[in-house]
């Protein structure tokens, strides 16, 4: 909404000038804004070369003194440049006041122009002045330098960057785990007193020369968040590092700097930390060990990080917050617990929360398995199968709502605008998004439209409405592709197509489908989308009786599908079951059985004996069983 | 890097914060960069601002993407030199008063005197005053300044008509003037 002289303004010069003195007169009965009127209205007119020479003039010294170091700092003497970090400089200086002489770091801090900014910047640093642990460097001081630009002094660390350390010094996998529990519990105690760090990675943990780890920066991202938005997401943060409820903008807790100490896990097991794509929905990083497997890591080393470890890092780095260690305490005992060879908790705690809810809301009718009528077996056995899907789809129909966020604070408005949001059921986000992007048709920028829409499909997919979401996910590629949409996208793209092609029995569409997505995605690409498109290609192949290759696609499935450290087992079920139902489907009722009973064998071992999934596996194998035995003792 | 850059691009447009502040250190660096690179090669040679600005998307994005994108991404250029300068400013004045950078002999550049700190620090403050009065007509004038913006992609940034963005700079223009006497 324009102000008072903007209105006026822009009424007068709309007017010829000759008109423009009666419709002040008219309209200003105060002179003085009269006058001002009347001299802006002049001064419009007017090239403006002077104001912009001000600007050239000064860019110019800028680019001429680009690079120089000043001398001081304060009362501090620099001594050079440590790094660029992301808020600006980082260099080394010292105290030089007579008495003794201290080195220290000062990190000036550039982009902070207004005085309000400064003074909250001032106030949260004596509070983190506060934070006082053997690992963590201290802030020592801030104040503000002559220029009137803020900076923070922080004890000066003399050691090695993680990295550097780990390559110089190649500790073994004990100590690397001994010194990563160290650093959990530093983090716990920074929450204890109610501060995150917020910008947990490798890069700011460095190891002294006696071995001891410190972290650098603590509550430094949190500190420099706008005024009113210190629990959000717009914090200095490293995007590359940035876990995926930053990217969402959600609010920030305990469980970012979860995420920040699991890349940091990473780094001591692997050696690097793999990107997650966050572009691209929802996904788990893959299992360290696979990452050490993929850097040509030893097979000793690789197989040393499988289980426990994967399952740990799995944990703390898992997409949501809710899934992730409650505490960084936590984290450490899980880490404290593998080191003196106690069961983790992590390995349990996977599908336990993401099902718990769920199977306590709703008892599946797994309990009637008991059922002494046959074909009341099948039938419940089938009827929970598909309950455990559906859980899963709503799961998946959650996360999808949550991704769009990422693009575009999608549902909270979509939220405003139904007046019972919170209890909205799957089908009815389902009919809010389409008819949101159908309203909405010509305002939605075409790239984030076919996201959108891409979302709407994959959900559609989930809730087995497959007719639908072929339509909707054709479009979306359509309109991927006629955006220049990255090749990741438009293959998650394929490889939802190929799934619903399958499921309405077009294999020869299938087939297509998963090869375009296949071709499109990299060797490096690690998620869920690559096993369902191998899945999918192995199914239509097996329709059509290319049994060899098909063979070779479903254990591709099975591998890409073990390297997601999150649903892996439940993935490699839905590998097996999808043979089993092939294969019954081609007459082969032992076939049938055998890839049941994997199925069954690989969940009891993943979610236990009396888990849900487990349960209604072994009622489909005794289901099995008793058919064939009783084919078999028939005449 | 330009993938990426137009993916950030694109959650940066649709609000993400945290891809804004992605794109703010890309250009920063750029700017840095480019700036960097120019000091010793010929700095008698004047780069302007909103050349850097442009080199800086340019680099960033390579060619052939969306005029949208591009737009977004030079109004974000054109704040992060704006930011960029202030911060220069204030360090220019405070080697007036003896305390600031260690004092480097570079040819042409020793023209310039804390003057032109203090005449553009005078123009900042101006600018603030503008954004108080009118938000949209102060992101108007400094996409103008700053990133070297034709009103077209003045308008593509901050959806507005190129007619609203040409009647912005009038009045943020009149309005400076006024406010400096310049």
């Amino acid at each position: 909404m324009a102000g008072r002289l903007r209105q006026l303004f822009d009424a007068a010069a709309a007017l010829p000038a000759a008109q423009r003195g009666a419709f002040l007169d008219a309209s200003c009965p105060d002179a003085g804004e009269r006058a001002e009127l009347d001299a802006m209205l002049q001064l419009g007119e007017e090239p403006d070369d002077a104001l912009r020479g001000r600007v050239g003039r000064l860019a110019q010294d800028a680019v001429a003194r680009a690079g120089a170091l000043p001398e001081r700092v304060g009362p501090y003497r620099v001594l050079g440049q440590i790094g660029e970090g992301g808020m600006g400089a980082v260099l080394a200086a010292e105290r030089d006041d007579g008495a003794f002489r201290s080195r220290v770091a000062v990190k000036l801090i550039r982009g902070l122009a207004h005085a309000s900014a400064r003074a909250r910047l001032e106030r949260e640093r004596r509070l983190l002045a506060t934070l006082e642990h053997p690992h963590i460097a201290r802030l020592l001081d801030g104040g503000t330098t002559a220029g009137g630009e803020p900076y923070l002094v922080m004890e000066y660390i003399d050691g090695q960057m993680l990295d550097q350390w780990c390559a110089a010094r190649r500790p073994g996998l004990r100590a690397r785990l001994a010194l990563f529990e160290t650093l959990c519990r530093a983090v716990h105690y920074a929450h204890q007193r109610l501060v995150l760090h917020c910008d947990l990675k490798p890069g700011n943990v460095m190891v002294r020369a006696d071995g001891r780890p410190v972290l650098l920066d603590f509550g430094v991202a949190r500190l420099l968040a706008p005024e009113g938005d210190a629990t959000r997401h717009s914090l200095a943060v490293t995007p590359a590092y940035a876990s995926p409820e930053q990217w969402r903008a959600g609010p920030l807790t305990v469980a970012t700097d979860v995420h920040g100490l699991g890349l940091v896990l990473y780094e001591l097991l692997a050696g690097a930390v793999p990107e997650r794509d966050v572009a691209a929905g929802p996904s788990d990083l893959p299992a360290p060990s696979r990452v050490l497997a993929r850097r040509g890591g030893a097979r000793a080393e690789v197989a040393a990080l499988r289980g426990d470890l994967d399952a740990i890092a799995g944990r703390a780095t898992a997409w949501d917050p809710a899934q992730r260690y409650a505490s960084a305490l936590e984290l450490a005992a899980d880490v404290a617990a593998h080191l003196a060879s106690r069961p983790v908790t992590a390995a349990r705690a996977r599908w336990y929360t993401l099902l718990g809810k769920f199977v306590r809301r709703h008892r599946v009718p797994v309990a009637v398995a008991g059922a002494s009528a046959l074909a009341l077996m099948v039938l419940v056995s089938w009827l929970a199968y598909e309950r455990a899907r559906a859980l899963r789809a709503e799961s998946i129909a959650r996360a999808e709502v949550a991704s769009l966020v990422a693009s575009s604070r999608y549902l909270e408005r979509l939220m405003s605008e139904s007046p019972d949001a919170a209890n909205l059921r799957m089908g009815e986000i389902i009919a809010a998004v389409r008819a949101d992007l159908e309203h909405r048709r010509d305002v939605y920028d075409p790239a984030l439209r076919a996201r959108l829409t891409f979302r709407l499909g994959v959900i559609l997919a989930a809730s087995h409405r497959h007719a639908e979401a072929l339509v909707v996910l054709r479009e979306a590629r359509q309109g991927l592709v006629a955006t220049g949409g990255a090749p990741l996208l438009v293959a998650n793209v394929d490889a939802a197509l190929a799934r619903s092609l399958n499921a309405l029995g077009d294999g020869a569409g299938a087939e297509r489908a998963a090869r375009a997505a296949l071709a499109r995605f990299s060797s490096a690409s690690a998620f869920a989308e690559v096993g369902t498109a191998h899945l999918e290609l192995a199914t239509a192949l097996t329709r059509r009786g290319a049994a060899a290759e098909a063979e070779q696609e479903f254990s591709r499935a099975l591998d890409a599908v073990g390297a997601a450290p999150i649903y892996r087992a439940e993935q490699t079920a839905d590998v097996y079951m999808r043979r089993a139902e092939l294969a019954q489907a081609a007459g082969d009722r032992l076939g049938a059985l055998r890839f049941s009973e994997q199925a069954w064998s690989v969940l009891r071992a993943a979610l236990g004996e009396d888990h849900p999934r487990t349960l209604t596996a072994q009622a489909r194998c005794r289901a099995l069983a008793a058919g064939i035995g009783a084919a078999v003792a028939a005449p | 890097m330009a993938d990426t850059a137009s993916d950030w691009i694109e959650r940066s447009r649709s609000g993400d914060a945290a891809a804004t502040v992605a794109l703010d250190e890309a250009l920063y660096a750029q700017l840095k960069g480019i700036a960097e690179g120019h000091v010793g090669r010929n700095p008698a040679h004047s780069l302007s601002a909103t050349a850097l600005v442009h080199e800086a998307v340019l680099r960033l994005l390579g060619s052939g993407r969306t005029p949208e994108s591009r737009a977004h991404l030079l109004a974000l250029g054109a704040l992060k030199m704006q930011a960029v300068l202030v911060d220069h400013a204030r360090r220019r004045q405070a080697d007036k008063r003896g305390g600031g950078l260690a004092a480097i002999t570079l040819g042409a550049a020793d023209d310039v005197s804390v003057g032109d700190a203090q005449a553009f620090l005078d123009l900042q403050v101006a600018i603030e005053a503008l954004e108080r009065e009118d938000e949209r007509a102060a992101r108007a004038v400094v996409h103008s300044y700053f990133g070297g913006m034709s009103a077209e992609e003045s308008a593509l940034a901050l959806q507005v008509s190129v007619a609203t963005v040409e009647r912005d700079l009038a009045f943020g223009r009149a309005f400076l003037r006024r406010r400096l006497g310049a």
